[in-house]
């Protein structure tokens, strides 16, 4: 009988795009988040392409604003989707699926951190080895203060490095960050502020972001 | 604004434009299935001497239920689930799928193949009538629905059909046996040789079966044409059409197509106007999910922007709570900003689809739209908010240029 009531719901899922000739990740579920939830649980492909397409750009921005824009990305990005649709089976509200996907994003970058920084400890790797951001080469003083910005990171403790990349860079709330990184609202706030400062320190030897920064302060003084 | 602003826009700034560059999605999109199929490189580590086996299994299970591809009529093209599949007025449209199992839709029959995966296969029969040959897969169920009824089957021969203007139903097994299931019935077995009707009168389903065979006059016809083209697809003499006579409520001859079979044949005006003929408000009150949409969708296309609302706001009246309510609430906001350039109409389409489908999948799209709807229509103060809403919702979607341009970044 649960057989026939999937059916049933599966039976809403009709493709509106297709009859315009649109591709597959417009598969329309009319809403239905939970046919869609039905059918991602079934690892239907087309679902999957449409998960995958509705919620990249989202997950792409998460890992690169915490990790960097880095070779690692494209396997990165791969890994959030695996991890969610192996997962998928948990979610009992298809309308938290883009929350729920983020988490899983800021999860694979905290575990992206830990292994660099276990590789770095292990001096398997020293930290000024370690890739490149996979730019094109581009001198612009921006990419070159954008390169410098993540190296002042990569001396960061992972969870400050995580929460200060969320909030600043990700334009996450508070409340956001706590949720996604499992840690009480108090925690995160602790680690921000140490984390602003210490990135503060770090900038003002660095020209173009010390300039940055006194701009930050007339602006803000307005 | 804080002092590290500065250097948040940058890093945004460039970041967004290096992945623009890398365009890594594309990259990615094709081989998540693939990477789902494989086990995680962390658990690889550790069971490392497991993979042979467990891809052999993989193997193994693939091999003895392989996903299923189907095309459709002469295209040698694979057809995609979901799609629209109508076959001709004067004749049949054939899907074949890979195990060997056919469909054959009869003349002026609507369906769709809404699931194909290696275990479970599952049409949706919309109107009209098909034959199918399901060659037997004991790890593969084919589901058949048609109106409220769920023909469920393992590997067998057998025509069903169904009228969604009469609310007539029937399945008729050549080979094997099948389960029908539906409203006031429970579940029934119709073995070969076997036929079951399901009328609706006066609000109730009647039932009758017979072990008849299919050259027999039958109670029901959903078409005539359609059940001649289709038991000759299925090597069984064609049952003899009801006498016209006997025809209940009214069925349209054959000279005077329904509304139905001219929007499926795209003639949107002769369909609005059999369907005002027909009694358009009428309609409105008393047909499926289904039809609203059709109905909606031919106003729309013959311009008749006025019937279309009519249409749309009948199915999220009678429909509330329904997903399609809220795709008629989508459509409805995309006609005010399309077709009347009623912007701030627009506007609240947008925001009930939002507050109705926070996560629904025309969220995104929706909220884009009420940005830009705000912003025509001159409420800019509403439009600001709408952006910030939306870069923060979707910080790569497509309407991100427009909401920061609105907050003047």
């Amino acid at each position: 009988m649960e057989s026939r009531t999937k059916a049933a719901n599966h039976l809403k899922v009709v493709r509106t795009g297709q009859q315009r000739g649109t591709g597959l990740s417009e598969l329309a579920y009319w809403g239905d988040e939970q046919a869609f939830l039905d059918a991602l649980r079934a690892r239907d492909p087309a679902a999957t392409a449409a998960l995958f397409d509705a919620h990249q750009g989202m997950v792409l921005a998460v890992l690169a604003r915490v990790l960097g824009v880095d070779s690692e990305l494209r396997d990165l990005l791969q890994e959030v989707f695996v991890r969610a649709l192996r997962g998928v089976h948990t979610v009992r509200d298809g309308r938290v699926l883009q929350q729920w996907l983020r988490q899983i994003a800021v999860c694979t970058a905290m575990d992206c951190l830990r292994r660099r920084r276990r590789r770095r400890w292990l001096k398997l790797v020293a930290p000024d080895d370690l890739e490149e951001p996979a730019a094109p080469a581009v001198n612009s003083e921006a990419r070159e203060a954008l390169r410098h910005v993540y190296r002042i990171l990569d001396a960061f403790p992972a969870e400050e490095r995580l929460v200060f990349t969320l909030r600043t860079f990700a334009s996450m709330e508070l409340t956001e960050v706590a949720s996604a990184s499992k840690c009480s609202l108090a925690t995160i706030k602790r680690r921000l502020a140490r984390a602003e400062a210490r990135f503060e320190i770090a900038a003002r030897s660095h020209p173009v972001l010390s300039r940055w920064l006194e701009e930050g302060d007339r602006w803000g003084q307005q | 604004m804080t002092r590290l602003d500065q250097i948040a826009k940058t890093v945004i700034a460039e970041q967004d434009e290096m992945l623009r560059e890398l365009n890594i999605a594309p990259q990615v999109r094709p081989g998540l299935l693939q990477a789902l199929r494989n086990r995680p490189k962390s658990a690889l580590r550790w069971v490392a001497v497991a993979v042979p086996a467990a891809a052999a299994l993989a193997v193994v299970w693939h091999l003895r239920s392989p996903a299923l591809t189907y095309t459709a009529g002469s295209s040698r093209n694979n057809a995609n689930v979901g799609s629209w599949l109508a076959a001709p007025a004067g004749g049949e449209l054939a899907l074949h799928f890979s195990d060997r199992s056919t469909v054959t839709l009869g003349a002026s029959s609507h369906a769709r193949v809404v699931d194909l995966r290696a275990r479970e296969v599952k049409l949706l029969l919309e109107n009209g009538r098909v034959s199918v040959t399901v060659i037997h897969n004991k790890n593969r169920n084919w589901h058949l629905r048609a109106g409220p009824f769920d023909v469920a089957v393992t590997g067998t021969r057998f025509d069903v059909g169904w009228s969604p203007e009469h609310e007539q139903f029937f399945v008729h097994t050549l080979e094997g046996k099948v389960e029908v299931t539906g409203e006031q019935f429970g579940a029934r077995g119709v073995s070969a040789g076997e036929t079951l009707r399901a009328e609706r009168l006066d609000g109730r389903w009647r039932f009758t079966e017979t072990d008849v065979p299919t050259n027999q006059p039958t109670a029901l016809s959903v078409s005539s044409s359609s059940s001649v083209a289709s038991a000759q697809a299925a090597g069984v003499e064609p049952s003899n059409p009801l006498p016209s006579s006997s025809v209940k409520r009214g069925a349209p001859s054959p000279a005077t197509p329904s509304w139905r079979e001219l929007v499926a044949a795209g003639q949107y005006r002769a369909a609005l106007e059999q369907a005002e003929s027909d009694g358009f408000e009428g309609l409105c009150q008393r047909s499926n999910l289904s039809d609203l949409l059709a109905l909606s969708e031919a106003a729309r296309f013959a311009g008749r922007v006025d019937r279309a609302r009519l249409a749309l706001t009948s199915l999220r009246e009678r429909f509330r709570g329904e997903a399609a309510a809220s795709v008629a609430t989508f459509t409805l906001g995309r006609m005010a900003f399309d077709g009347s350039r009623d912007y701030l109409g627009a506007a609240k389409w947008f925001r009930a689809y939002l507050a109705e489908q926070p996560g629904g999948s025309l969220a995104r799209e929706a909220a884009g739209r009420l940005v830009e709807s705000l912003e025509r229509g001159g409420d800019h103060a509403n439009a600001q908010a709408a952006a910030r809403d939306y870069l923060a919702r979707y910080p790569d979607g497509p309407q991100k240029r427009l909401a920061r341009q609105i907050l003047g970044q």
